[in-house]
């Protein structure tokens, strides 16, 4: 272990940050930038709580340690995501009334993004397969429901 | 520390409303925001409002419901947790009714810790009959002499979410207080402006006085707010008659986005663990790796970081906490970097599934009557007729049936783990906490006021609380373990001044949960030659949710049993206690989610018996003539025609029902359609809810509530199981304790809620989940023709199984090929989306993730090197390649 001070570009930003060389990305992004919004759940890349996209790709950040990510890599964060919550998938979130407890949501909206991105019309089953995010509220009708509405919106 | 220095977003901390007595309000209201004057009314304990002079010093703060702005803004205070539960909608949502305001000007704060916030009650004999209590006319309300309010004992004050008992528990008191406030402004519009109207010519129109002859304007809220604070009305004054009546709701009963959403969307949201303070250090705990155990001594901790000792709420030294002044990870690191010994209690390794089993069965078995003293209770209180002489005795046409079933201890998994921050004063004297706690106030739980107060020494106006947003409570945040812990943190000599943001890794919040309790059951019960039950035995072991020991009857360890609408010939409760000291408390729905599984089940199997429909044969036990067994016998004929119950299912599937009554008298009853076994792996394809919580205030909470009950409550049954060897908790995160994916979620979930009557509240919260288990495997066992009585459902790890395919998987890579158990391996080839098992040479594995030519699973304890086989409905494919297992 030792520290490193690097520069992380996140949401357009760049931070310089000093941390330990293994911390993984969710804790420099959370308690040393304090972007509280990429959530911690289990550590083990279990639960996607923590996703994050990664040059537009999903990475669950509580095993991304910071050696292993590209050099002037684009980190988009869900404070990142949109200016006032504009995002399709954002509103398509608050029009299905998503959310219960909320904890699990930023990666929940983040894997979305991603999927619609790759995916502009899944299916349920393409939906299913590709949302394995724990949520433990059971959100995941409305999750299904504010995909399918962020498709069909322009 | 000011009010800037906090974490604030929209409707997120309320700090504007917490801690605050009249004369701090004022000074506030007065400065204003951004300079703009703002005047508020405020109705709270003790304030000038309920024609007392504002007391201080009396401990606690006081209760600040509501705020009006010259500008017609209206902040109203949600005095609960909001959990995902919706109440910080609902709750205002009522109050706004009955003040008669616009609700598009209505924002929401939540609240902090005070007695003005407990959930009251209306005082009900004695001095002071009509008035309210914590809102009362001898000044705050002092939860130390709790019967100065008249000749009734009123308890203790509980400022708690729980018991699906927020919009129920609050309704009267917010209706009653909204009504208080729109007369105080009616009657300040009489002299408005020099005028001179009396009541009758006025009315309220979306928070604009009008004249009721023309429709004229008098005056705004907003303009009334300042004349309005100097009216007295006194609470015996505010009849029920004028409250706004169900008919004429504008805003109770109508579909209400939820305040707390938009900042769940875009991060902005602070639960407990986002807490963010100048110069806050982070700390993460070590608790006992096995049940009861303390520590016997710490090593050094790595250099620049702090290690404080942990006390639970008995003075025992039950693990360490180590504090790092930069992250969480650190925190993390240093704590897992620093050595502890621990030492057993006697009990510890008796604290074992297998040790447990044994224990139970032997419970079951045992005579009740020969156990030892105070083991034993019967339920006084719901027994009736003479249910062992009917047993004993069998006449023509009549046949005994028993089962045992049995359900083990499960987790809460709040998604958030367990966290608190808190700021200690340099001098000790005050106290700063920031938690996710589901109780705020409570001496007897305690609270988490209370907890601070008791380890600081102070009294509860040195205790400033900020309930943040809670990632999940499920029950388990109604304890305050974690706000105990960081209270200890943050009082280390070397730390107080310093705020300190105490967090729990995932297997730490795994192996100090408070479980829900593990329980089984013995029915016995004969059926008459008229097809009804004659005689039901229950004998319940286990199930308590407290650790306490007890010398009465555990209600919740036998409630949905006791509490079951049904009548039969003769009843008979009897409860054993099974006095296991692993740590227990209530996870949603109490007792009602393991009984209604047990007595559910056991009602189809008797009907089965006889070869009678499972709806009828409840219905026929149901008494018409009662008002709770009329609503469920329309629960189940609404059920019946919702659900298709009389058509046929599809072709591989087949419907079970189940109904409970719980939380307040709500009526549930579902029908769930599935197909498959629990040992090939089953699907869920539709769910029918019909529920009757008397009446509801946000039908979209409602419906969010009823899926989020059903899908938790049927991953649950279908995985969920808690085990310990030798002391040691098991499963310690999501790779072996398995949650329900949207992959399994149901396909379909219908609610369909009946109100039947517009004057009473019933529960939401919880009487959605106890109906699924049993509505699932009644299903499954009427398609299987096999009983499933021992939760959880799932014996195999295949489950859910997808459509069949017709193409064998295959595999070209494994990657990587070599690495230690836990490593995430993936397979590459085809059909891995169907996949349904993966082995390791013998060893099962779980599978992390999987797509059609992808899948990723974690090496198992105890694997050892071998190839990698994939298995789904057409066939089975291995790797060429050995995966060789290495050491850590």
């Amino acid at each position: 272990m030792a520290d490193i001070t690097t520069t992380l570009k996140v949401n357009g930003v760049n931070h310089t940050v000093t941390c330990d060389s293994a911390t993984p990305l969710l804790w420099v992004l959370r308690d040393i930038i304090g972007l509280t919004g990429t959530k911690f759940g289990c550590g083990i890349e279990a639960c996607s709580a923590c996703t994050v996209l990664i040059n537009g790709t999903p990475e669950k950040a509580c095993d991304e340690d910071m050696a292993e990510i590209p050099a002037g890599a684009n980190i988009t964060t869900i404070e990142g995501l949109s200016a006032n919550r504009t995002h399709k998938v954002q509103q398509a979130w608050i029009a299905e009334q998503v959310p219960q407890c909320g904890w699990c949501q930023s990666g929940a909206i983040l894997r979305a993004v991603s999927l619609l991105n790759s995916t502009p019309n899944p299916t349920d089953a393409q939906i299913d397969s590709a949302i394995a995010n724990i949520c433990a509220c059971g959100t995941y009708p409305r999750m299904r429901a504010a995909i399918h509405r962020a498709a069909g919106m322009a | 520390m000011s009010l800037t220095d906090r974490p604030t977003t929209p409707h997120s901390t309320g700090s504007e409303a917490i801690g605050m007595d009249r004369r701090s309000f004022l000074t506030r209201t007065t400065l204003g925001v951004g300079g703009a004057l703002v005047m508020g009314i405020e109705l709270a304990p003790g304030s000038p409002l309920s024609g007392v002079a504002a007391a201080s010093g009396t401990g606690g703060s006081i209760g600040v419901y509501v705020t009006i702005g010259a500008d017609e803004s209206v902040t109203l205070v949600c005095p609960g947790a909001e959990m995902g539960q919706g109440i910080s909608t609902a709750l205002p949502m009522i109050l706004a009714e009955h003040l008669m305001i616009d609700w598009s000007k209505v924002s929401m704060v939540l609240a902090g810790a005070g007695n003005g916030y407990a959930r009251p009650k209306k005082v009900t004999s004695g001095d002071h009959v009509g008035t309210w209590y914590p809102h009362t006319e001898t000044g705050i309300w002092d939860p130390s002499a709790n019967d100065k309010n008249g000749t009734t004992a009123l308890g203790t004050a509980s400022q708690s979410s729980g018991g699906s008992n927020s919009v129920r528990g609050y309704h009267d008191y917010l209706a009653h207080m909204g009504t208080k406030i729109r007369l105080q402004m009616l009657t300040a519009a009489q002299t408005y402006g020099g005028a001179s109207y009396a009541l009758s010519d006025l009315k309220v129109v979306d928070g604009v006085v009008q004249r009721t002859s023309d429709s004229g304007t008098v005056a705004t809220y907003g303009e009334l707010a300042s004349a309005a604070a100097l009216v007295t009305i006194a609470d015996t004054d505010v009849a029920t008659s004028m409250w706004v009546q169900p008919a004429n709701y504008k805003i109770v009963g109508t579909r209400k986005q939820r305040f707390d959403i938009p900042a769940k969307v875009d991060g902005s949201a602070v639960f407990g663990l986002d807490v963010r303070l100048p110069g806050m250090k982070y700390a993460a705990v070590k608790l006992s790796p096995k049940i009861g155990q303390t520590v016997a001594s710490v090593g050094t901790p790595p250099a620049g970081t702090t290690v404080v000792e942990l006390f639970d709420d008995l003075g025992a030294k039950v693990g360490i906490a180590v504090v790092h002044p930069r992250s969480g990870w650190d925190a993390m690191r240093a704590v897992a970097a620093t050595s502890v010994t621990w030492t057993d209690a006697a009990y510890t390794s008796q604290m074992d599934t297998a040790l447990l089993k044994t224990k139970f069965a032997t419970l079951l078995a045992a005579d009740f009557a020969t156990l030892p003293a105070g083991q034993g209770y019967a339920d006084t209180t719901n027994n009736y007729g003479d249910a062992a002489a009917s047993l004993a005795s069998v006449g023509a046409g009549e046949t005994l049936h028993n089962a045992t079933y049995t359900a083990p201890y499960v987790n809460h998994v709040t998604m958030e783990p367990m966290n608190a921050t808190v700021l200690v004063a340099a001098d000790g004297s005050t106290c700063e906490v920031w938690a996710p706690s589901q109780t705020q106030v409570s001496a007897t739980s305690p609270g988490a006021r209370e907890t601070a107060m008791g380890i600081l020494g102070i009294t509860a106006d040195k205790v400033t609380m900020h309930t943040t947003y809670l990632g999940g409570g499920f029950g388990r945040r109604l304890k305050n373990d974690y706000v105990r812990y960081a209270v200890h943190v943050a009082n280390h000599p070397s730390l107080r001044g310093t705020p300190v943001k105490v967090m729990w890794s995932r297997p730490e919040d795994f192996t100090h949960d408070f479980h829900r309790p593990a329980a089984a059951v013995r029915f016995d019960a004969k059926l008459g030659a008229d097809n009804k039950i004659a005689a039901l035995k229950a004998k319940v072991v286990g199930g308590r949710t407290s650790n306490a020991a007890v010398t009465k009857l555990s209600t919740s360890a036998v409630d949905g049993i006791s509490t079951a609408l049904y009548g039969f010939g003769n009843k008979l409760v009897q409860w054993v206690d099974d006095q296991a000291q692993v740590p227990v408390a209530s996870w949603r729905s109490v007792g009602n989610s393991q009984n209604c599984f047990f007595i559910e089940s056991f009602m189809d199997e008797l009907a089965a018996a006889r070869s009678i429909d499972p709806i009828t044969f409840r219905i026929n036990h149901l008494d018409g003539s009662t008002t709770n067994g009329a609503r469920a016998i329309a629960v189940l004929n609404r059920l019946r025609t919702e659900s298709g119950w009389d058509t046929a299912p599809a072709a591989g599937r087949q419907r079970g029902v189940a109904l409970s009554m719980s939380f307040g008298d709500t009526v549930c009853a579902q029908v769930a359609e599935v197909s498959g076994t629990p040992t090939s792996g089953f699907k869920v394809w539709k769910v029918t809810v019909v529920i009757d919580p008397f009446s509801i205030v946000n039908p979209d909470t409602v419906e969010a509530q009823i899926q989020s009950a059903v899908i938790q409550g049927l991953g649950t049954a279908m995985y969920n199981s808690q085990t310990m060897s030798a002391g040691t908790i098991q499963k310690r995160n999501f790779d072996t304790y398995k949650m329900i994916r949207m992959i399994e979620t149901p396909v379909e979930i219908r609610t369909i809620v009946i109100q039947s009557d517009q004057t009473k509240k019933g529960g939401i919260g919880e009487p959605g989940l106890p109906p699924i288990a049993p509505a699932v495997s009644n299903a499954l066992a009427r398609l299987n023709g096999t009983r499933f009585r021992d939760l959880p459902l799932t014996t195999s790890t295949v489950v859910n199984p997808p459509p069949p395919t017709s193409s064998k998987p295959t595999i070209t890579t494994i990657e990587p090929t070599k690495g230690p158990v836990g490593t995430v391996v993936t397979v590459k080839g085809t059909n891995l989306g169907t996949v349904t098992l993966v082995k390791l040479g013998t060893a099962t594995c779980t599978i992390k993730e999987k797509a059609a030519s992808q899948l990723t699973f974690w090496v198992p304890a105890g694997a050892a090197s071998a190839k990698v086989t994939v298995t789904n409905p057409a066939g089975s494919a291995t790797s060429s390649t050995t995966f060789t297992v290495t050491k850590r």
